[in-house]
C-alpha cells in the first residue's frame, strides 16, 4: 500500500490549505493595486496549485497501479535480505542521533569537541571501526576542516568554555 | 575578434598560479566524487559551497565548474570497469562499457571515453563561446514580461527533473515556490510567513535548503544503503585505444558531441538523457547489431562523448540567461549568488572577465581531465575503499560548517538540518528535490517580474501575449513540460545490475 504518498500528500494538502489562509489574510496596500496582483496572492496561487497536486497524488494512490504490484514507491527494486535491511535501519537510526546530538550540542560544547565526539561515534558505532583508526580519523577530519574554515577562509566556528 | 580576445584574457586570468590550483582540484575532486556512488555532482557542489565562501568569485567558480566537468568522466570511470555507475549520466555506459571490460578492453573503453569527453566538451565549450555571448545581448532588451515567461520557460524543466511521477516533480517544485515566498514581499514590503522569526524577514536561504537536501539528505541515505557494493574489477591490459579504434569511433565522438550539446542547452534535458539519446541512436544505427550491449566500441563513444558536451551545454542557458539546463548548474547559482553574481543577460557584460575565466578554465579543467583520467584511473578507483560512514560523517560536518559560515549563527544550521530530514523523507518517497531548489532561486523573480509586468499594463495579462518573445517562451515553456514524456520514448532500457546501482544513486546527474 502506498502509505507513504498517501501520507505525503494529506501532509501537504493541509500545509496547502494552512498557506492559502494565511496568503488571502496578508494586507494588500493601496499603492500596489495597480497591478491587481497583492502580497497575497502569487503565494495563495501556489498553495492553491500544491492543493490540487496533493490533491491528484491522493487520488492516485487509490488507483489500481497500471503493471505491476509495486508496494512503495521509495524503496529500492533490489531485494534486500532482512539483516541488511535492519542493519540499514539501525544505521541511519544512530547516524541521525548523532547528528542531532551534534547540533544541539556544538554551540554549547564548541565545534572542535563536539565534532572529534560526532565523527568517533559515526566511525565506531556505524562503521565498527578498530578504536585506533576511529580515534585518527575523527581527529584528523575535525583538524582539517578547523584549519580550512578557520585559519585558510577567516570563518568563525563556534567555540565552548574551552575556547575551541 | 572580440571572442578570441575576451578568451586570451579569460586563459591569462585561469593560468594565474592560484586560480590554476583551483581548477586541478576541482578536477581531481570532480573525477574522485564521480568515481564514487551516492555522491553525484550536485552534491559534491553543494557540499563544496561552504569552502567558497572565503574565496575569490573567480576561484570559487573555477573549482566548482571543475567539479562538475570532472564528475562527468569520473562516474564513467566505474561504469566501465565496475558495473557501478558513479553518476546517473554514465549508467548507459556500464551496458556496454563492462562488457568491453570483461572481454580485456577497459582500457580501449576509457580511453575512448576520455578522448570522447575531451572532444565534446570542446565542442560544446566553442558553442558556448560563440552562442552564449549572441544570446545574452539579445536578451538584454528585455522587460519584465520577457523575464517573466523566461522565468516560466525555466520553472517549466521542474518536469524533467523530477522522478517517474511528474505530479511528485511539480509538487516539489510548488514547495519551493511557496518556500521563496517567505520573507519581505519585494514590491510592497509586506512580512509574508515569518511566524514572527526576525532570521525569515530575508527569506529562507537558499543556500541553506541546498546544502541541507543535497548533502544531508544523502549522506543520510547512504548510511541506510552503503553504495557501491563492489563487483569484480575487469583486466586492463592498456591505458589506450588502438589507432584503429579511434577511427571506428570518431563519428560515434562526433555525433555524441553534437547531440550532446544540443540536448544540454535545452532547459531540463540534461547529461542523462542525453547519454541515453546517444546510446539509442548509435544502437539503431550499429553495422552488427547484435554486438549492442555485448561490447559496442560505438555505444560506449557516443554517451561518453554526448554527456560531457551536454554539460558545456547547460551552461549555455545558465550562462547567458540564468536558466539552468540541470540539477547541478541550478546548485551554480548559489555559487554565483553567494558572490552576489546574479546569471542572466547582465552577466557577460557586467561580469565578463569572470565568465571568459570560467570559460578558459573549462577548456583547460577538459584537458586536465583527459591526461589526469588516462594517466591515473588505477589510483583513482581506490578511492571506492573509503568507509562510507567516515564519508558521510565529514559531509555532515562539512554542512554543518557551511550553514553556520551562511551568517555566523545557528538559525541556518537549523534550515540545513530541517532541510536534510525533509530531503531524506522525499528521497524515501521517490518525490525529486531539485524542483524545490528551482522554485526556490526563480519563484521570486518570476513573482516579482510578473507583477512589475501588470503594472506596466494595468492589471492586463494580456502583455504575455502581445509581445512575441514573451509569448515564444510561454509557448516553449509549455513544449518544455511536455519534452521529458517524448524523449523518454527513446531511451533504452538498462539491465537489472545497473539499475539496481542506479537506485542508489541520489538524483540525476
Amino acid at each position: 500500500m502506498p502509505w507513504g504518498d498517501r501520507a505525503l500528500a494529506v501532509v501537504m494538502l493541509t500545509v496547502s490549505g494552512v498557506w492559502t489562509y494565511l496568503a488571502f489574510k496578508l494586507p494588500f496596500p493601496s499603492f500596489a493595486k495597480a497591478a491587481k496582483v497583492g502580497p497575497g496572492h502569487f503565494p495563495a496561487a501556489v498553495a492553491i496549485l500544491m492543493g490540487v497536486l496533493a490533491l491528484i497524488l491522493l487520488v492516485k494512490t487509490f488507483l489500481p497501479r497500471p503493471g505491476g504490484t509495486r508496494t512503495d514507491e521509495g524503496d529500492s527494486p533490489q531485494k534486500k535480505d532482512e539483516s541488511s535491511e535492519n542493519t540499514g535501519k539501525r544505521n541511519l537510526a544512530i547516524g541521525f542521533g548523532l547528528f542531532t546530538a551534534y547540533v544541539l550540542l556544538t554551540p554549547l560544547i564548541g565545534f572542535i569537541p563536539a565534532s572529534i565526539l560526532f565523527v568517533l561515534g559515526m566511525v565506531r558505532i556505524v562503521g565498527g571501526m578498530p578504536w585506533l583508526k576511529c580515534g585518527i580519523t575523527s581527529v584528523f577530519i575535525t583538524v582539517f576542516l578547523w584549519a580550512v574554515f578557520v585559519y585558510w577562509l577567516q570563518v568563525p566556528l563556534p567555540t565552548g568554555p574551552m575556547g575551541v | 575578434m572580440d571572442i578570441l580576445n575576451n578568451l586570451a584574457a579569460g586563459f591569462g586570468a585561469a593560468l594565474i598560479p592560484s586560480n590554476f590550483f583551483f581548477i586541478v582540484l576541482g578536477q581531481l575532486i570532480g573525477i574522485s566524487v564521480g568515481i564514487l556512488p551516492g555522491i553525484n555532482s550536485s552534491m559534491a557542489v553543494a557540499t563544496l559551497l561552504p569552502l567558497t565562501f572565503g574565496l575569490t568569485p573567480e576561484a570559487s567558480l573555477l573549482l566548482l565548474s571543475g567539479i562538475y566537468m570532472g564528475s562527468m568522466f569520473g562516474g564513467s570511470i566505474t561504469s566501465i570497469l565496475l558495473r557501478v555507475p558513479g553518476t546517473s549520466t554514465a549508467a548507459v555506459i556500464c551496458l556496454d562499457g563492462y562488457e568491453m571490460t570483461c572481454q580485456g578492453r577497459a582500457g580501449c573503453a576509457l580511453g575512448i571515453t576520455a578522448i570522447g569527453s575531451w572532444v565534446a566538451g570542446t565542442f560544446s565549450l566553442l558553442v558556448l563561446m560563440s552562442v552564449g555571448p549572441l544570446l545574452s545581448e539579445y536578451a538584454l532588451s528585455f522587460g519584465p514580461p520577457e523575464y517573466f515567461a523566461l522565468v516560466f520557460l525555466g520553472l517549466t524543466m521542474i518536469t524533467s527533473l523530477g522522478s517517474d511521477s511528474m505530479v511528485k516533480g511539480l509538487m516539489a517544485g510548488a514547495f519551493g515556490l511557496m518556500l521563496g515566498t517567505v520573507g519581505i514581499d519585494p514590491v510592497t514590503g509586506v512580512n509574508r510567513f515569518t511566524f514572527g522569526q526576525v532570521e525569515l524577514l530575508n527569506g529562507v536561504d537558499f543556500i541553506a535548503v541546498l546544502i541541507g537536501m543535497f548533502a544531508v539528505a544523502q549522506s543520510l541515505a547512504n548510511l541506510e544503503n552503503k553504495p557501491g557494493s563492489v563487483c569484480q574489477m575487469g583486466n586492463m591490459t592498456s591505458l589506450l585505444p588502438s589507432w584503429k579504434e579511434i577511427k571506428e569511433s570518431a563519428w560515434s565522438i562526433v555525433r555524441g558531441s553534437v547531440l550532446g550539446t544540443f540536448i544540454g542547452i535545452l532547459p531540463g534535458a540534461g547529461a542523462t538523457t542525453a547519454a541515453f539519446l546517444s546510446y539509442s541512436m548509435e544502437a539503431q544505427i550499429a553495422k552488427d547489431k547484435t554486438s549492442v550491449g555485448k561490447g559496442n566500441l560505438a555505444c560506449v563513444a557516443g554517451p561518453g562523448s554526448a554527456d560531457n558536451a551536454a554539460s558545456g551545454g547547460a551552461l549555455i542557458p545558465l550562462f547567458s540567461l540564468g536558466i539552468p539546463g540541470s540539477e547541478t548548474t541550478a546548485v551554480l547559482i548559489g555559487a554565483l549568488m553567494i558572490h552576489g553574481i546574479r546569471p542572466g543577460p547582465l552577466l557577460f557584460t557586467e561580469h565578463g572577465s569572470l565568465v571568459w575565466c570560467v570559460i578558459a578554465s573549462l577548456y583547460i579543467a577538459n584537458c586536465l581531465g583527459f591526461i589526469l583520467a588516462t594517466a591515473g584511473i588505477k589510483p583513482l578507483t581506490m578511492i571506492l575503499k573509503l568507509p562510507v560512514e567516515a564519508m558521510s560523517a565529514f559531509i555532515l560536518v562539512m554542512s554543518f560548517v557551511g550553514g553556520y559560515a551562511l551568517n555566523n549563527s545557528m538559525a541556518e544550521v537549523w534550515i540545513v538540518f530541517i532541510s536534510g530530514i525533509v530531503g531524506y523523507i522525499m528521497k524515501r518517497l521517490d518525490v525529486p528535490v531539485a524542483p524545490v531548489i528551482l522554485g526556490l532561486v526563480l519563484g521570486p523573480l518570476a513573482e516579482k517580474s510578473f507583477r512589475q509586468a501588470l503594472f506596466m499594463s494595468d492589471g492586463s495579462l494580456a502583455i504575455f501575449i502581445e509581445r512575441p518573445i514573451t509569448l515564444f517562451f510561454i509557448l516553449a515553456g509549455v513544449v518544455s513540460l511536455f519534452l521529458p514524456f517524448i524523449l523518454s520514448k527513446f531511451q533504452p532500457k538498462m539491465p537489472d545490475s545497473c539499475q539496481m546501482n542506479l537506485e542508489e544513486e541520489s538524483g540525476r546527474k
